[in-house]
């Protein structure tokens, strides 16, 4: 995990931080040298999943393109920006349109 | 030509300026509103309020009609978005993107930005070029940045002094391009053009044979 703001980090499950499960790296998401701190060369997933589409885009290509990893996933919020990741071999994750669709179903099926 | 320039700000503001009086109909994106109502007091209805990482905007902005997108606000991913959204959505022709970090200038390069402009790289060039006594001056990434336009200040006691050009066992692939003397005259680099001390060397290198170039022409008696 890496994570910019220690306020946010501190949210993480402190059972799993403190056995080592989850380990944080308090750094710019964005950069090589975070992504070496992480040990981002053995990493099967990068997953970018800041609130800006355009902060997880250049953290996901790099992942992609400088690093090589096969499996990068991105949360975007704009329909534009996920078409275009999309392109670029990047899973693409909308959060409002999961939501959406969570509700329509719901809706759906009080209806029926 | 109709250009959509993303970021008002320290760069953007002048660009327009200098773009609109060279005749071009210009578009300015900008997600702050203090910038975009100085602007409008200053150059006339040519900015708008919107954030250029979204489809939304770009198309108000017009990029379906653009020639070229310059974007040049103060963060990097925000100016790859832009670009990417711009050529990917709109097909806009012609990229360009200011970089503040050099490693994402790298990546716009392999990510399909037509031309990147290295913020670092700039500030570097001026700080060297303002030290009168630096000795190797990156003037110019050429050719994808394999290989670069520099200048080299040769020291008085350096071993080059008196060789002719022809003499000098020059990295393969550099090309001496301008000799510029102490006295700030030009010479020509012919095959036999002498060296003297504290010429001023300019050369096209290729990237990775400029430090072999610097220490064969600073090296000292």
């Amino acid at each position: 995990m890496i994570e910019k703001n220690p306020k946010a980090a501190s949210l993480l499950p402190r059972g799993r931080v403190d056995s080592g499960v989850i380990t944080i790296i308090h750094h710019d998401g964005t950069t090589g040298a975070a992504m070496i701190e992480a040990g981002i060369s053995n990493a099967d997933v990068f997953i970018a999943a800041t609130g800006k589409d355009s902060l997880n885009g250049l953290a996901a290509q790099r992942a992609k393109t400088i690093f090589r990893i096969d499996e990068v996933m991105t949360a975007v919020k704009d329909e534009g920006a996920r078409t275009l990741y999309d392109s670029l071999g990047i899973t693409t994750i909308n959060k409002t349109a999961l939501a959406s669709d969570e509700l329509v179903k719901t809706l759906t099926t009080e209806e029926s | 030509m109709y250009l959509v320039i993303v970021g008002g700000g320290k760069v953007g503001a002048p660009l327009a300026s200098s773009l609109i009086n060279e005749g071009h109909e210009v578009f300015v994106l900008d997600n702050n509103p203090d910038t975009v109502a100085h602007l409008q007091r200053e150059l006339g209805m040519i900015a708008t309020i919107g954030d250029a990482t979204s489809v939304r905007a770009l198309e108000h902005a017009g990029a379906a009609r653009a020639g070229a997108i310059i974007a040049t606000t103060n963060s990097d991913e925000d100016n790859l978005a832009a670009c990417q959204l711009a050529k990917s959505n709109f097909d806009v022709p012609r990229t360009i993107a200011v970089a503040h970090s050099p490693e994402n200038a790298e990546l716009f390069d392999l990510t399909g930005v037509d031309l990147v402009v290295s913020a670092t790289d700039l500030v570097l060039s001026n700080l060297a070029t303002a030290l009168p006594a630096h000795p190797l001056i990156r003037l110019m990434p050429i050719a994808d940045r394999t290989q670069e336009l520099v200048a080299i200040k040769l020291p008085a006691a350096g071993t080059a002094v008196g060789h002719t050009i022809s003499g000098l066992r020059l990295p393969y692939g550099t090309k001496i391009v301008l000799i510029i003397t102490a006295d700030g005259h030009s010479k020509t680099p012919d095959a036999d053009a002498l060296i003297e001390a504290e010429d001023e060397i300019i050369a096209l290198s290729p990237t990775n044979s400029t430090t072999e170039l610097w220490e064969l022409l600073t090296e000292l008696r």
